[in-house]
C-alpha cells in the first residue's frame, strides 16, 4: 500500500520527491511569531486614573498572600510542524508541511494543585492550493482525500487520524514554507479562542475565575474564506467571550512600543522596579479587525539582577476591552491592580532549569504548556508516518 | 482491588524481566514490602513487591526551589503546588501465567487481594507449613484494603532434614530476639502436639538473661490489661495456634545453697516449680563429667596444645589422676603438679608453668563451687547429662545460666550441647530404653560469646557449635541462635543457617559483608523495623518477607 505522500502525490496529479523530512521546531523557528514583532503605541490612557509613574504593587501582592487567586483557568495552545517532503505541480516544487496541535486548558483547584479541564489535538497536512487545480471545488476535494489519507494502513496501525488538509496560497512574497507553517499557526488561535468560548459556554469564567491565556490576545483577523466560522475579536459575541481573559505574553519587542507622538518607550520598562507595573494604556489594534482594543500594561515580577536581560521578569498583559466605556476610558484602575498584585502572586514558583523562559513564565501556564507538549506524538513517529 | 497508578517506561529507566517502575498519587501510602499487581499481556497479572518510593517533583534543581522562594526568602509562598508524584520501583515476583517479558507502558497497577497475595508470595503451596508470624499490608490504604494473613515456611526447610537452623540478629530490646524465638518454639510445639504424625521435636532452650525464661509454662497476665491480652489471643488464634504457653516444661537450674544463689529465679518460683516436679538443680561429678573440662578453656588461646595435653592427661588418669573421685581431690592432686620440679615422670612434657597455668584456672572456676559435687538424688539435684537422656517428645528444658560467670555459662552451654550431640549420635543410652526425639531445638541468645568470629579456633565450644552447624540437620540437632550483630558470628554457622531473621540493627552492621546481597532498601528498613518486628529470608520464600508476630503468652518478668 502507498504511503501518505504517495496518496496525495497520486491523488493531486503531483510528483514527490522524498527529500529530507524535519521537524521546524528544533531546526529552525520558522513562522511568524506574533507575539514579538508588532509595534504598540502607547497612545491614550488605559485606566481610570491617570498615573505618570510606575506604580507599586508590593503591598497589594502581599495583601492578597494566602488568598484563592482569581486565576484559575490556564490556556495555552502549541504546534509542532514538520517539513514532509516537496512536491511538483506544473514543474513548480511545493513544499509539504503537517502539524500536530495542541491546546489544552488546566484548572487549579482551592488545594493549589492542577487539573486537566480540556484538551483538543489536531494533526493537519498543509498542502499549496495548486494541488487542487480548480479553485471552486477545492473543499470538497481536500474531504475527499483527508478520507483516503486516513485509510493508510500505517495510520490505522497506530490508531491516528487527520483532522484536516488545508491549502496555503502561492500569492505574495513570503516564503512558501512559512506560510504553510503560518496556516498551522491559524489553526491553533483558532482552537484556542473556541476553547474560550467552550469554557464560556460552560459558565467556568467569572469575576472570581479569571483565565490566563498565554501570549498575546492579539489575534489576526481571519476572513471567512481561510478560515471558515472564524472568531474574530471584532465579533461583539465573540469579544464578549474575553470579559474575564487577560493574555499574558513571556516574550515581547520592548524597542517596538512607542510614546505617544513616537519614540520608544522601553526605558520605562526596563526601568521598571520589582513588583511595579507601568501605567495601562489603550492599544488600537489594526490586525484583529475593526474597533478592538485592548488595554496593555506591564508588569514586573522578578528583579532584573537576577535575569539574564533587564526585560527579562517582565510580562505584557492585555486585556480586551468590551464595553463601550472602557473602550472610551480604559480599565477601572483598581481592577487593574488587583488582577496585577495575583499576578505577582503567580511569580513562585518558578521553571528555573527547565524552561530558559523562567523569568517570565507563569507556572500554572508552564505546567498547561507541559501538559499539551506530554500529548504530542513523538517527532520521529509522526514523520514516519508519512 | 483498587488502581493505584501505572507503569512507566522511558528510555533510561526501562521496565526489565525483574523490576519496573510505576507512579502513584503522592499522598497514596504503600510501604515496602507491599505486594502490587499489574495488568500484563494475555490476561495474566504480574505481581510485583514495593522496593523503593521516591517523590519527584519538575523542579530541576535545588536551584529552581530556592529562587521560588523569591531568591531565598523563607517566608515566600508558592500560589500553585509544585507538580510532583511519587514513583515506586517494584521487583517483579511472579506471573499468574508465567509470562516473564517486562511490564508495558502505562499497564494499569493495582493493590492485591488477599488471595493475590499469598500466591504472589508464594505461600499457597507450601508443605508442612508451621506459622513463622504474620504479615500487614497496604497500611495505608483504607480498612477494607489492609491484608493481615498468616505466614508459614515449610517446616522440612526451618528444621530439618531440608534445611535446618535458624539465625535471629538485632539490636537488644529492641529487636525482640528472644520473644521471637519463644514464639516460633511455641508454634513447633502446637504444630507437634496436634499433629501426631510430624516430627517429634524437644527443646532445650538457655536461659541467659533475668528471669526471662523461668516461667514458660505459665501465663502471660499482660499487667492485668484485658484489652491487650484478648487481643494478643486473637492474633495467636487467626494463626492457627492454641492461646496457652508452653507445655512439658522442665527447668534446669544451677545448684544453689542457702548462702550463694546461682540464678536470678527467687524461692517462691523454685519452690513452687521443685513442688510440681518441674524444677531440678543440676550439678556437675568428678566421676562422670572430668571428660568435660575442657570446655572451660573455650575462650583460652590454647595455640601450644599444652592445656588440651593436660586435659587428656587427666582423662587418661594418668599421673594418680585415675585414683580421685572428687573436685577436691582433683585440685589437690593438681596443686601437688604445681610444686617445683613436681612435674616427673610421664609428665615432663608438660611444664610446671603450664600446670600451674591449668590449675588456676581451673580453681577459679571449680574452688569453692557448689556446682562441682556430688549429685543428692533426694533433692532433686540431677547431672545435666542425665536429665538429656529422658528428653522426649515436645519436652521443653530450660537450662538457667543467666546468673553465671561467662566462662561457666560457656562451660553449661558447651556441656550441654555435647551431651545433646552425644544423644543424637546415638552414644548415649537413653533411659528405660525410649529413643529420643528425631529432632531436638537448641535455642541459645548471645550466641556470639560461643561461636564469634573471634572465638579461638580451637575453643571445644566452637567446634562444637560447628558440628551441629554441619553435621546437625542429619543427626537431628537444630540451632536457633540469636545475637546482636549477625556479622560477628562464625561464617561456617552462618552459612549452614537456612533461615535468618532480621530484626531492627544499625547502619554500621549492615555496612558489613553478610548483608552485600541485601537490597538497599531493605537494609533501610531494618534500621526502622518496630518490637515485633523481623525481615525473614528463608529458601522458600520467593523475596524477603517483613512479619510481624504477637506479644509471648507465658509470663514475663519485669
Amino acid at each position: 500500500m502507498d504511503g501518505i505522500i504517495e496518496t496525495i502525490a497520486k491523488q493531486t496529479n503531483g510528483v514527490n520527491f522524498q527529500s529530507h523530512r524535519y521537524c521546524h521546531d528544533t531546526t529552525d523557528r520558522a513562522g511568524i511569531d506574533y507575539d514579538s514583532s508588532n509595534s504598540v503605541e502607547w497612545k491614550d490612557i488605559g485606566e481610570t486614573e491617570h498615573h505618570k509613574n510606575p506604580i507599586d504593587l508590593t503591598s497589594e501582592a502581599e495583601k492578597r498572600r494566602g488568598l484563592t487567586s482569581v486565576f484559575s483557568y490556564f490556556l495555552d495552545g502549541s504546534r509542532h510542524t514538520y517539513k514532509i517532503d516537496d512536491i511538483s505541480y506544473n514543474k513548480n516544487v511545493y513544499p509539504i508541511v503537517a502539524g500536530q496541535i495542541g491546546v489544552g486548558c488546566c484548572y487549579r483547584s482551592n488545594d493549589l494543585t492542577m487539573h486537566r479541564n480540556l484538551f483538543k489535538r489536531e494533526m493537519v497536512i498543509i498542502l499549496p492550493d495548486i494541488a487542487f487545480r480548480d479553485p471552486w471545488d477545492r473543499d470538497a476535494l481536500s474531504m475527499d482525500l483527508l478520507k483516503q489519507v486516513n485509510a493508510n494502513s500505517r495510520l490505522k496501525r497506530f490508531n491516528i487520524k487527520f483532522d484536516s488538509i488545508r491549502l496555503y496560497s502561492r500569492s505574495d512574497d513570503i516564503k512558501l514554507e512559512t506560510k504553510a507553517v503560518a496556516r498551522v499557526q491559524d489553526l491553533m488561535i483558532e482552537l484556542e479562542k473556541e476553547m474560550v468560548a467552550q469554557l464560556v459556554a460552560a459558565g467556568k469564567l467569572n469575576y472570581d475565575h479569571y483565565l490566563i491565556k498565554d501570549g498575546s490576545l492579539e489575534y489576526q483577523k481571519m476572513s471567512s474564506k481561510t478560515m471558515p466560522n472564524a472568531k474574530n475579536l471584532s465579533d461583539k459575541k465573540v469579544a464578549n467571550n474575553y470579559q474575564y481573559v487577560i493574555g499574558v505574553s513571556k516574550s515581547f519587542d520592548p524597542t517596538k512600543c512607542f510614546v505617544k507622538g513616537g519614540g520608544s518607550n522601553s526605558d520605562v520598562i526596563a526601568k521598571l522596579k520589582p513588583l511595579h507595573r507601568t501605567p495601562a494604556y489603550i492599544f488600537k489594534s489594526t490586525r484583529s479587525g475593526n474597533d478592538v482594543r485592548f488595554c496593555v500594561w506591564y508588569l514586573r515580577l522578578r528583579d532584573a539582577r537576577y535575569t539574564k536581560s533587564v526585560f527579562d521578569g517582565v510580562v505584557k498583559i492585555e486585556k480586551l476591552l468590551i464595553k463601550d466605556s472602557e473602550k472610551e476610558h480604559g480599565l477601572p484602575s483598581e481592577e487593574i491592580d488587583n488582577l496585577s498584585a495575583f499576578l505577582l502572586n503567580e511569580r513562585n514558583p518558578v521553571c528555573y532549569g527547565s524552561d530558559g523562559r523562567w523569568a517570565n513564565h507563569i507556572y500554572p501556564v508552564f505546567l498547561t504548556e507541559s501538559f499539551v507538549k506530554s500529548k504530542y506524538l513523538s517527532n520521529e513517529l509522526f514523520m514516519q508516518l508519512f | 482491588m483498587s488502581l493505584i497508578g501505572r507503569v512507566i517506561a522511558t528510555e533510561k529507566v526501562p521496565t526489565t524481566i525483574d523490576d519496573f517502575c510505576f507512579w502513584t498519587n503522592k499522598d497514596l501510602i504503600l510501604n515496602p514490602f507491599d505486594v502490587i499487581k499489574v495488568e500484563h499481556i494475555k490476561g495474566s497479572s504480574t505481581f510485583a513487591v514495593v522496593e523503593e518510593i521516591s517523590h519527584i517533583t519538575d523542579s530541576a534543581s535545588f536551584l529552581s526551589n530556592f529562587i521560588s522562594s523569591d531568591f531565598g526568602d523563607v517566608e515566600a509562598e508558592e500560589a500553585t503546588l509544585r507538580i510532583g508524584m511519587n514513583y515506586v520501583k517494584a521487583k517483579v515476583v511472579g506471573n499468574t501465567h508465567n509470562i516473564f517479558i517486562p511490564v508495558q507502558s502505562n499497564a494499569k497497577v493495582f493493590l492485591a487481594s488477599k488471595d493475590e497475595v499469598v500466591v504472589a508470595l508464594g505461600l499457597d503451596n507450601i508443605k508442612n507449613p508451621l506459622v513463622c508470624g504474620y504479615l500487614e499490608m497496604y497500611e495505608g490504604a483504607s480498612e477494607k484494603e489492609k491484608i493481615t494473613l498468616p505466614v508459614h515456611v515449610d517446616s522440612k526447610f526451618l528444621i530439618g532434614p531440608e534445611g535446618a537452623h535458624l539465625n535471629i540478629s538485632g539490636i537488644s530490646g529492641l529487636a525482640a530476639k528472644t520473644s521471637y524465638a519463644m514464639f516460633l518454639l511455641k508454634a513447633i510445639q502446637d504444630s507437634c502436639i496436634k499433629d501426631d504424625e510430624s516430627e517429634d521435636v524437644a527443646f532445650v532452650v538457655f536461659n541467659v538473661k533475668g528471669r526471662d525464661l523461668l516461667a514458660l509454662d505459665e501465663p502471660n497476665d499482660f499487667d492485668g490489661d484485658t484489652v491487650e491480652e484478648s487481643k494478643t489471643k486473637d492474633f495467636y488464634s487467626m494463626l492457627g495456634l492454641d492461646t496457652n504457653p508452653f507445655r512439658n516444661v522442665t527447668y534446669l537450674y544451677p545448684y544453689s545453697t542457702d548462702k550463694r544463689s546461682n540464678t536470678y529465679a527467687d524461692k517462691d518460683l523454685l519452690s513452687k516449680q521443685k513442688k510440681l516436679n518441674k524444677a531440678y538443680e543440676y550439678k556437675f561429678e568428678y566421676d562422670t563429667d572430668k571428660d568435660n573440662i575442657d570446655l572451660m578453656f573455650s575462650n583460652i588461646d590454647d595455640s601450644n596444645q599444652t592445656m588440651e595435653s593436660i586435659i587428656n592427661y587427666i582423662i587418661d588418669n594418668q599421673g594418680g589422676f585415675g585414683s580421685v573421685h572428687e573436685w577436691t581431690d582433683f585440685i589437690e592432686k593438681l596443686e601437688d603438679r604445681c610444686e617445683a620440679g613436681a612435674a616427673g615422670e610421664k609428665g615432663k612434657e608438660i611444664s610446671v608453668l603450664s600446670w600451674r597455668k591449668f590449675t588456676r584456672m581451673i580453681k577459679k572456676s571449680i574452688n569453692n563451687n557448689y556446682l562441682f559435687s556430688n549429685v543428692d538424688t533426694t533433692k532433686q539435684q540431677v547431672r545435666i547429662a542425665q536429665k538429656i537422656q529422658d528428653i522426649q517428645k515436645n519436652d521443653v528444658f530450660v537450662i538457667d545460666v543467666a546468673k553465671l560467670d561467662s566462662d561457666m555459662q560457656a562451660f553449661v552451654f558447651g556441656y550441654a550441647v555435647r551431651e545433646l550431640y552425644n544423644l543424637q549420635l546415638g552414644e548415649k543410652d537413653t533411659s528405660h530404653g525410649k529413643r529420643p526425639p528425631s529432632r531436638i531445638i537448641i535455642f541459645i541468645d548471645e550466641l556470639n560469646k560461643f561461636a564469634s568470629t573471634e572465638t579461638p579456633k580451637d575453643s571445644p565450644i566452637l567446634k562444637q557449635i560447628l558440628d551441629i552447624a554441619e553435621r546437625g540437620r542429619s543427626l537431628g540437632l537444630v540451632l536457633f541462635g540469636a545475637e546482636q550483630f549477625r556479622s560477628a558470628i562464625h561464617n561456617r554457622v552462618t552459612g549452614n543457617c537456612s533461615t535468618f531473621a532480621y530484626g531492627r540493627t544499625n547502619a554500621i552492621e549492615l555496612s558489613k559483608g553478610d548483608y552485600k546481597y541485601i537490597p538497599n532498601v531493605y537494609k533501610n528498613m531494618m534500621t526502622r523495623l518496630k518490637q515485633g518486628e523481623y525481615i525473614i529470608q528463608n529458601p522458600i520464600f520467593r523475596s524477603l518477607l517483613n512479619v510481624k508476630f504477637p506479644k509471648p503468652l507465658y509470663k514475663q518478668f519485669k
